[in-house]
């Protein structure tokens, strides 16, 4: 049995940490066996090192707001102008759905926090090579971090789906109750999601240029252009065994209720949430020893 | 040669039967069948590049890991670091461990040398303000104190080891592994270690050091591990060790 003698915490403080790391490096004793841990040891460990996940959080959003002249408005840009694309052409090719920018924003941000997850986590072990293979730390750190990150960002988003609310005089209905709960199922199937790409794409090479292409398809079978109401009973029922269609619709719905057509989708993305983290986790663990010979 | 008085006891490393295996042709097809049932590491041609390995390294200890090239000393040390895990057998490793493997701290070559020491710092779990009280000597010490503002890519091989060899030895950790650092270094550099390695030695912190300098063993190790390919790991007094080492390379 592992010995975690240093899994006290100790308070946040600076004094507090590095009392917290000379006991780190003076009593913990690691054992590694070709058996692995219990996932309960892995989780302790993920945890002691929390001041590490903060800080590749820090760094990735510090890379991607600080380092240019617009800061933070590149995170309300970008889905501005996804928002206004979206707006341009469906008023040119289809008929339009009042307050249409509403409509579109409150769907795609949900929407790009799962697509931009996906994306990096193709890259995050690849990208962290030199660290990985330097220094023993949780390895789901790192897809962990980018998880984080994302997820600041579409909480960083919010404001704008907000402004566009308060240019239209929208009030949140009812559903707004919910949303803290689909975020919730959303952030458990990125974390899913994180772990099992980043590992099956660091051992199977063809694996990003898939996930590009099911990426960009996944979009169009989501009701983010249109509500899943719109579809025939038939086709919703398809569509809902897609747990984020149950989470998109429940953030258009703090906007739209009356496109609600019912919590069927809900309960597979609460089905889902769970399975994706399970999995996620489950693959992670069993492809970290291919990973690491990998990299 | 290392102090004997207020040392830590027991061991700092325990190796038992340890075994390390890779594939022969990278480039596998994953069948998501077997990945489920064990793992990726079942499909194709494998070979061992470690098996029935097993040491014992006590708390103080230095010890010199020789072996021709290919024989598993990096592997080695990598297990012992934890950043690889292995197939058989189990590692017990009682403290951090500092880690220069193949010249490197764990640089991100695009991030300048001031970023790198400040990632691989709080990696190792200093604070920010821990590594500002450090900064300057780890940068004057290397000698590279000019290009702090330099992506480390663009260093040269034996500065990028200067800065590493920097790095390592002052996280402080109470295990050290250090491979080949001794081999890039000019004069000068040479000396400079030997004094930091004679300081961490005194301290009772434990190092393995792999070297294929005689000189640079004799001086620090008192026991010796000869990693044989294909055949058993031999271990014993340092002398005993490079004799037979330096046998076999006759031999052939």
């Amino acid at each position: 049995m592992p010995i975690y003698r240093d899994s006290v915490l100790a308070p946040e403080s600076s004094a507090g940490l590095s009392a917290l790391r000379f006991r780190r490096l003076h009593e913990g004793t690691r054992i590694r066996t070709a058996a692995g841990q219990p996932l309960s040891h892995r989780l302790l460990e993920i945890w002691e090192r929390r001041d590490v996940l903060r800080m590749l959080t820090e760094r990735g959003l510090r890379q991607k707001y600080g380092g240019s002249v617009l800061g933070y408005a590149w995170s309300f840009l970008e889905p501005a102008l996804l928002i206004t694309t979206y707006f341009l052409l469906l008023k040119i090719f289809h008929r339009s759905y009042p307050m249409y920018p509403l409509f579109i924003g409150s769907a795609v941000l949900p929407w790009q926090w799962f697509s931009q997850t996906v994306n990096s986590s193709t890259t995050t072990l690849r990208q962290n090579r030199k660290l990985i293979t330097s220094i023993a730390l949780p390895r789901e750190i790192y897809p962990l971090a980018d998880v984080a990150q994302k997820s600041i960002e579409f909480l960083l988003s919010m404001p704008i789906v907000l402004l566009v609310a308060w240019v239209y005089g929208a009030r949140p209905s009812r559903f707004l109750i919910a949303w803290p709960m689909v975020t919730v199922f959303e952030l458990m199937i990125c974390v899913g999601v994180g772990l099992l790409i980043s590992s099956l794409n660091t051992v199977v090479r063809d694996v990003q240029r898939g996930i590009g292409l099911v990426i960009r398809m996944m979009f169009y079978l989501v009701p983010v252009l249109y509500p899943l109401a719109r579809l025939s009973p038939p086709v919703q029922r398809i569509y809902s065994y897609n747990p984020l269609v149950g989470i998109i619709e429940t953030n258009r719905a703090v906007w739209f209720p009356a496109y609600w057509t019912g919590w069927r989708p809900v309960y597979f993305s609460a089905i889902g949430a769970v399975v994706m983290l399970v999995l996620g986790v489950v693959v992670f663990t069993r492809l970290e020893r291919s990973v690491l010979k990998e990299l | 040669m290392a102090a004997t008085s207020g040392q830590p006891t027991g061991n700092a490393i325990e190796v038992k039967n340890l075994g390390i295996k890779f594939s022969v042709n990278r480039r596998r097809r994953l069948e998501l069948k077997n990945l489920f049932i064990q793992g990726v590491s079942a499909t194709g041609a494998d070979y061992w590049a470690l098996r029935h390995v097993s040491f014992k390294i006590a708390k103080g200890e230095s010890v010199g890991v020789v072996g021709r090239n290919g024989c598993g000393k990096s592997t080695l040390l990598r297990l012992i670091a934890g950043v690889m895990l292995p197939d058989e057998g189990q590692i017990r490793v009682d403290g951090g461990v500092g880690a220069m493997i193949e010249l490197s701290a764990g640089f991100v070559s695009d991030l300048t040398a001031r970023e790198n020491v400040y990632l691989i710092s709080s990696l190792h779990g200093f604070t920010r303000e821990q590594t500002d009280e450090r900064f300057d000597e780890i940068m004057k010490w290397a000698g590279v104190a000019r290009f702090v503002d330099t992506p480390v890519g663009h260093f040269s091989s034996g500065m990028r080891a200067r800065l590493a060899f920097s790095i390592v030895t002052r996280m402080e950790e109470p295990i050290l592994l250090v491979d080949e650092v001794l081999a890039v270094g000019d004069k000068a550099f040479k000396r400079k270690c030997g004094v930091v390695i004679d300081g961490i030695l005194n301290e009772g912190r434990t190092m393995l050091l792999v070297s294929h300098n005689e000189n640079d063993l004799r001086r620090w190790c008192t026991r010796g591990i000869y990693l044989r390919r294909d055949e058993k790991l031999v271990e014993g007094p340092i002398e005993d060790i490079l004799d037979l080492y330096l046998s076999d390379d006759d031999g052939t």
